[in-house]
C-alpha cells in the first residue's frame, strides 16, 4: 500500500515537474529536460525514501522556486543573444538615422507639418535597441535602467495620446518624454564609455542624451510654460522670439546626434568587444 | 567558445566553483554532481536541477568541462545519464579559486577571525 502510494505520487510529481519544464526556452529543453527529469526523479525517491511525503513537499518548493527563477534567467539569456545579433545593432542604426533625419526636418522646418513625434520617437527606440544591443552583456543594470528609461520615454506620448486625461497636457508629456529618454541615453551612454562597446565615437550617445535631456527642459520652459499662461509660443521665425529659435536648433543638434549614432552602429554592426562576457551563475 | 576560457582572472560564482569541485575527482552525471554539493556544503547549497544544468550549460559552452563517453561501470547505470569531466581550463579554474581562497582564509586567520587549523 505505501508502497503503491510513493509510486503514484512519485509519478504525478515528475509529471507535474516535465509539465512545467515548459518555462524553459525551447532549445534548453532540447538539450536538457531528459536530465532535469531524471535528476528530480532521483531526488524525489530519495527524499520520499528519508523523509516521506513532507520531504517530497520540500523538495518541490525548493524546486519550483528553482525553476522559476532559472527559467527566467534562461530566456533572458536567450534574448540576450537575440538582442545582441548584428542585424538587430544594423537595423537599429538605419532607424536611428532616420529619426535623426526627422528631428532635423522638425527642427529646421516645423510649420511643413513634417513627421508625427510619435514616429520619431519610435524610430529612436529602433536605435535604442541598437545601442542596447551593442552592449546588453557589458552595460550591466546601468545600461539596463538607461534602456528602460528610453523605452518608457518613447511610450509616455502614445499613452498620453491615448489616455483624454492626459491629452490636454500633450506638451508637457511630449518635454517629460525628451527628459526621459535624454536620461535614459545618457546612462546607455555612460555603460556604453565603461564597456567600451562603440568602437568609435564612444562618447556619442552620452552627448546624445545630454543634449535630448536639454531639449526635454528648453520644451518645458519655452513651449509650454507659455502655453499653460494662455500664451502662443509658435511663432518661429518671428526675430524677437529666440526661444523658439533655441528649441529648433536643439531639433536639429539632436538630429544630428541620431544620425552619427546611427551610422557607427550601422557600419560597425559586427564589430567585436574587447570585454570578455560575465562568469556563468 | 567564448573569451572567459582565456581568462584566468574569471571569478566563479559558488555554484560553478562546486560543481567544478565536484568534478575534481573524475566523470559524473548530474544527479551524483548535485548530491555531492549538498554533502559538501551540509545541504546549505542545493542546487535544483534547473540551476545545475543552467550552470553546467554555461560551463560547456565556455569550455570548463566536457561531456564524457566514459563509464564507471556501464552495466549498473542509466545509459540516458551523461557523463561531465573538467577540461584542463576547468581543472586551473578550479585550482586558481582554490588558491584565492586559501590566500582570504589565511587572511581572516591573521586577524584572528579564525582559529588555526588543529594539527594532526
Amino acid at each position: 500500500m505505501n508502497n503503491t502510494l510513493s509510486t503514484n505520487s512519485l509519478s504525478v510529481s515528475v509529471r507535474v515537474y516535465r509539465t512545467l519544464l515548459v518555462a524553459y526556452p525551447k532549445k534548453f529543453r532540447e538539450h536538457y529536460e531528459t536530465q532535469m527529469v531524471q535528476v528530480f526523479r532521483d531526488s524525489c525517491r530519495e527524499a520520499f525514501h528519508y523523509n516521506g511525503i513532507p520531504g517530497v513537499v520540500d523538495l518541490w518548493i525548493h524546486t519550483f522556486v528553482d525553476l522559476v527563477f532559472t527559467a527566467l534567467n534562461e530566456r533572458i539569456s536567450e534574448r540576450s543573444r537575440y538582442m545582441f545579433s548584428p542585424k538587430v545593432i544594423l537595423w537599429g542604426g538605419v532607424a536611428s538615422v532616420f529619426a535623426g533625419l526627422f528631428y532635423m526636418m522638425t527642427g529646421l522646418a516645423p510649420s511643413s507639418g513634417g513627421p508625427t513625434l510619435e514616429l520619431v520617437l519610435v524610430l529612436g527606440l529602433g536605435g535604442l535597441v541598437g545601442l542596447y544591443s551593442r552592449q546588453v552583456r557589458q552595460g550591466g543594470r546601468l545600461g539596463l535602467g538607461g534602456f528602460a528609461l528610453g523605452v518608457i520615454g518613447t511610450v509616455a506620448p502614445f499613452v498620453a495620446s491615448w489616455w483624454e486625461a492626459l491629452e490636454a497636457q500633450s506638451i508637457l508629456v511630449d518635454s517629460l518624454a525628451f527628459l526621459t529618454l535624454g536620461i535614459g541615453l545618457a546612462l546607455l551612454g555612460v555603460a556604453s564609455l565603461r564597456g567600451k562597446t562603440l568602437p568609435r565615437w564612444q562618447g556619442l550617445p552620452l552627448g546624445l542624451g545630454l543634449l535630448h535631456t536639454i531639449l526635454g527642459i528648453a520644451v518645458w520652459l519655452i513651449i509650454y510654460v507659455p502655453v499653460s499662461h494662455g500664451q502662443n509660443p509658435f511663432h518661429p521665425w518671428n526675430l524677437g522670439n529666440y526661444g523658439l529659435v533655441i528649441v529648433f536648433a536643439l531639433f536639429v543638434l539632436v538630429g544630428i546626434g541620431w544620425i552619427g549614432l546611427g551610422i557607427t552602429l550601422a557600419t560597425d554592426a559586427d564589430a567585436k568587444i574587447a570585454q570578455p562576457p560575465p562568469a556563468p551563475e | 567558445m567564448s573569451e572567459t576560457t582565456s581568462n584566468p582572472k574569471t571569478t566563479l560564482t559558488p555554484a560553478a566553483f562546486h560543481i567544478l569541485l565536484a568534478l575534481v575527482d573524475g566523470e559524473n552525471h548530474g544527479y551524483a554532481i548535485m548530491r555531492e554539493v549538498a554533502e559538501h556544503t551540509d545541504r546549505k547549497m542545493r542546487l535544483g536541477p534547473g540551476s545545475l544544468y543552467g550552470t553546467i550549460k554555461r560551463m560547456l559552452a565556455d569550455g570548463w568541462i566536457e561531456e564524457s563517453d566514459e563509464r564507471p561501470d556501464p552495466q549498473l547505470d542509466d545509459e540516458r545519464r551523461r557523463y561531465y569531466r573538467l577540461t584542463g581550463i576547468g581543472r586551473k579554474l578550479v585550482q586558481a579559486e582554490a588558491v584565492r581562497l586559501e590566500q582570504l582564509v589565511n587572511i581572516a586567520r591573521g586577524k584572528k577571525l579564525l582559529r588555526a587549523p588543529k594539527s594532526v
